[in-house]
């Protein structure tokens, strides 16, 4: 190794270390934290009590209705989400892709949701739905208050995830729209494939590094929803989510070894989402691209 | 104005020499080309030359002195770089200045240097716009113009033309050469195009993977190249190459065979080992007396290419009876018996050749070069007498 | 091709009222919470899109609570904060991604990456009593630390995208041109990194700005209590009659600098969302 190449190792690694320390701090260790916590009978309301049980947090966790109701809302919230999400996003993004006057109004509006906070967005549209300062009602001649019954509650907790995050998904899927060449677009249409063969044959495919990014992290974003129902509906009405039950078991009820127990469960989730979406769509994130 | 000596300079990455031994003297005011197919290590030896590299082994030395250890901005080398590298948010003429303020030089020195570079360039009109609204010839301008302004001791260059199309390209071929006319400062030039290198020269060197294969001017490279590679890399288009064996005073090729004349009769070399025999395009002829010194052999017009100057005719050979001879693979030449490789005559455009004629094609045993299929060594250049 | 003129317009008028639909659908909620802070306490449950009398009132309200400055300035500052130092981390760290020849760099990316994957849910009862037995629990700093660990995947991702695209030949150049390591530096690679510095920058701040779970569960007082945490605990007198008016001018008043933000830079926000997941 020459001169220059060790000190060059030095340095990367000088560089890099604050970093690598700052994230390992305060996500490694505590999780391993969780993970032994979660071992343990322990509330914070009764420190002395503290008790190794092994594993019976876990099968209390896993045999309550709670959690398999909360696991049972976080998917469907995800999963209604997401997909509506994907297909709304594309729309947003073949009209900005077309649209060659407004484009710009329409990102700059698109941006707008991005950029407000989600304790607002869900302020706002709670308001929106509420039957006394809401509009929604009046819109659609309705008379119902939405947010206290259970499948109203999620419609607007959807709807809140999508007004907030479809511009996101809209945004990345047309920077990805793109780079699909316009060269292979007339190509295709010289082959004489309609306009719907030329997206679902071409654009499409040529899409899907870009599709299984954008769905990989809305769909984590979305397993862990947790503000919009924080503010919505606290949980309330059966629309607990796997993430509020950990944050009650933690922070309200201030039951460390359950709520741990909840914490190892929700990363094993998500450790299991990551997995299946890297290997269904053969997302390769750490590809070193060349310099 | 220095001369650089480059003394068994080896550049090792990880696992993999990148140059090795380099060992020859560019001398004072000479245009100097590094050559060769990408990956050669051409631009890691212009690199350590001018400190952008370490030097793993050996010695690089300016003027007689060493400058392994000195910084690139120790050196007082101008760099044109592949990309240009001019500096997006500064104008053309702050590009200009950059080198010099960094030396500390006066204001007004370093406005006259500026003019006199912008003058010579003909950038007058651009100094003030950035580098994006230019075009490429005037981005290629301004990096040489960077260069020049510090009077620097050698000129670098690292395929600066090879971002350009194809006009400019001839056109800054001829500006640089009267650049380096004009100024007459050492210059090493980079590139992988040996049309670049054939025309801009004073001597070339002529690299793959590391090594050094020769060095010589541009005539010496093309009429006496020391083996294979050179002789089918300098040359456009590229020598023929048929496969050959030697039998009692004669090279046995596809196509027939070439009687040796007793005097020259060790041309080419003894061994037993199979041979490649390479002649230029220039070289096959279409007429021509019946001289026992020329092979002559019919052929089928398949391509013709007219170019004005030039007439190209491509044609087809059968490899018979030389289909399983060992031969090296770059050269593309297909195994088997019922194999054909296609040669290329230039011939003078008088003549009427069509597509599909039948040409009777003529090769003198003066101009071809034979080579060792094992080891790619010319072995005209040491046995031949008598040469013309 | 006849017809083909016709069939253009057509088309150009169908994307052209698509345009206007998603501009609708995006405004609409941002428009009611803003006709909302502005109507007069009386009004506001009128249905109406339009204030019937401008009344700021619930603005003045907002800003004579102590709680919602308090916030606001804690906010301000651990957003502040975090952003400095995640970038300034994340500029190290994206640095020695793209330039550097080192054993660690995949590492790197694949941590960035874990991280942002993770769930922040997974952790706050650990950070919970942690900083609660190192006394950071209801302080900036313990704020300050997770948004700087959560941020850093996004700042090290944003900011290797754009390094890689900085033309490093330019420092090599300048290196040539006679000037020092430090020398190239401040005068050719950092003005030309600004930009990209400048756009994580932005997104951090947003990611710092916007987030509740942390902000909840790590504080309980005006002493680090942040803009989203106390919007979300505007509990008026009762539990039972929200403080909508107020409410919805904090929104306001919270959501306005990020918007102006948003639209000014647009371009860069839009550049930095998609870098890392378009270019890989």
């Amino acid at each position: 190794m020459s001169r220059r190449g060790s000190a060059e190792r030095r340095l990367g690694l000088l560089l890099c270390a604050p970093a690598i320390i700052a994230m390992l701090l305060v996500t490694a260790y505590p999780m391993l934290y969780a993970l032994w916590l979660s071992l343990f009978r322990y509330d914070l309301r009764f420190p002395d009590e503290r008790l190794f049980i092994g594993i019976d947090n876990y099968l209390s966790v896993l045999s309550s209705a709670v959690w398999w109701q909360a696991m049972f809302n976080t998917l469907v919230i995800t999963v209604g989400s997401v997909s509506l999400e994907l297909v709304l996003g594309f729309v947003f993004a073949l009209v900005m892709h077309r649209t060659l006057i407004g484009r710009r109004w329409v990102r700059t509006s698109l941006l707008l949701p991005y950029g407000i906070i989600t304790v607002v967005a869900a302020m706002s549209w709670r308001f929106a739905f509420d039957p006394t300062t809401g509009f929604v009602n009046v819109l659609l001649g309705l008379d119902g208050a939405w947010l206290t019954e259970r499948w109203s509650a999620f419609f607007v907790i959807i709807q809140t995830e999508i007004w907030k995050t479809t511009p996101f998904m809209a945004l990345l899927l047309l920077a990805g729209l793109t780079l699909v060449p316009e060269d292979l677009l007339h190509a295709a249409r010289v082959d004489g494939a309609n306009a719907r063969q030329r997206f679902f044959r071409v654009t499409l495919p040529l899409m899907r590094p870009v599709i299984g990014v954008a769905l990989l992290f809305r769909t984590l974003d979305a397993f862990r929803i947790f503000d919009t129902v924080f503010v919505q509906t606290r949980g309330a009405q059966g629309t607990d989510t796997v993430s509020l039950v950990g944050y009650n078991a933690l922070i309200t009820r201030l039951n460390l070894g359950l709520g741990s127990a909840v914490s190892v469960l929700i990363f094993l989730c998500v450790l299991a989402i990551a997995l299946l979406y890297i290997r269904g769509f053969g997302i390769d994130l750490t590809r070193r691209r060349k310099r | 104005m220095s001369e650089i000596e480059l003394r068994k300079v080896s550049k090792r990455f990880t696992g993999a020499t990148a140059v090795k031994r380099a060992n020859f003297t560019i001398r004072d005011g000479e245009f100097f080309i590094l050559v060769g197919p990408s990956g050669c290590g051409k631009s890691t030896l212009l690199n350590m030359i001018v400190g952008l590299e370490d030097v793993s082994e050996g010695e690089i030395r300016i003027d007689g002195q060493r400058v392994n250890e000195l910084d690139p901005k120790d050196r007082n080398m101008a760099m044109v770089f592949q990309s240009y590298a001019l500096y997006p948010h500064m104008s053309v003429r702050e590009n200009m200045a950059f080198p010099l303020k960094l030396a500390k030089l006066s204001n007004p020195e370093i406005d006259r240097r500026v003019a006199r570079a912008a003058q010579i360039l003909e950038l007058d009109e651009y100094l003030d716009r950035r580098p994006r609204a230019l075009s490429g010839g005037q981005r290629q301008r301004v990096a040489m113009g960077r260069a020049i302004v510090r009077e620097p001791r050698a000129f670098l260059l690292d395929e600066p033309l090879s971002n350009l199309d194809a006009k400019l390209r001839v056109q800054m071929r001829t500006e640089i050469a009267r650049l380096h006319n004009r100024l007459g400062t050492t210059t090493v030039y980079v590139t992988h195009d040996q049309t670049e290198a054939m025309t801009l020269g004073d001597r070339i060197a002529v690299l793959r993977k590391g090594e050094v294969l020769q060095i010589g001017t541009p005539r010496e490279l093309y009429e006496r190249p020391r083996n294979l590679f050179v002789a089918g890399f300098i040359g456009s288009p590229a020598m023929n190459f048929l496969p050959a064996r030697r039998a009692e005073g004669r090279l046995e090729l596809p196509p027939g065979a070439l009687e040796i004349p007793a005097y020259n009769a060790k041309r080419w070399g003894t061994g037993q080992g199979p041979l490649i025999a390479g002649f230029r395009p220039e070289h096959l002829r279409v007429i021509g007396e019946r001289d026992v010194s020329v092979l002559w052999f019919a052929a089928r017009a398949e391509v013709v290419e007219w170019l004005g100057a030039d007439l190209f005719v491509y044609f087809d050979v059968a490899l018979k009876g030389f289909g399983e001879m060992d031969l090296p693979e770059d050269l593309d030449i297909q195994r088997g018996d019922t194999a054909r490789h296609t040669l290329v005559a230039r011939i003078d455009p008088a003549h009427a050749v069509q597509e599909g004629d039948s040409l009777r094609v003529g090769l003198d045993w003066r101009d071809v070069h034979v080579f060792d299929a094992a080891s790619g060594q010319n072995l005209t250049l040491s046995n031949a007498v008598n040469e013309h | 091709m006849a017809g083909g003129a016709d069939h253009g317009r057509m088309e150009r008028w169908c994307w052209g009222a698509g345009s206007v639909v998603v501009i609708v659908y995006a405004l609409i909620p941002v428009a009611w919470i803003l006709s909302l802070s502005l109507k007069r306490s009386a009004d506001l449950g009128d249905n109406r899109l339009f204030p019937q009398v401008v009344s700021l009132e619930h603005y003045a309200a907002v800003f004579r609570d102590p709680q919602f400055s308090a916030a606001l300035w804690n906010s301000l500052g651990i957003a502040g904060i975090s952003t400095l130092v995640a970038v300034l981390l994340g500029m190290f760290a994206a640095y020695a991604v793209v330039r550097l020849e080192f054993p660690g760099r995949r590492v790197i990316l694949a941590a960035a990456l874990s991280i942002a994957m993770f769930p922040p849910v997974s952790i706050i009862g650990p950070l919970f009593n942690i900083w609660r037995t190192v006394g950071l629990y209801d302080t900036w700093a313990g704020l300050i630390l997770p948004y700087i660990t959560f941020t850093l995947p996004l700042a090290i991702w944003i900011l290797s995208a754009f390094f890689r695209e900085i033309p490093w030949d330019l420092d090599k150049a300048a290196r040539v041109d006679g000037a020092t390591p430090l020398k190239a530096f401040v005068f050719v690679i950092a003005p030309l990194a600004a930009p990209a510095v400048f756009t994580a920058a932005i997104l951090v701040f947003m990611f710092a700005w916007n987030d509740f779970l942390f902000a909840i569960s790590l504080t309980s007082t005006n002493d680090a209590r942040t803009v989203p945490a106390a919007i979300a605990f505007f509990t008026g007198s009762s539990r039972f009659q929200q403080p909508t008016g107020s409410i919805a001018a904090a929104s306001v008043v919270v959501t306005l600098p990020i918007i102006i933000v948003v639209l000014i830079f647009q371009r860069r926000i839009v550049a930095g969302l998609t870098a890392g997941a378009v270019k890989g």
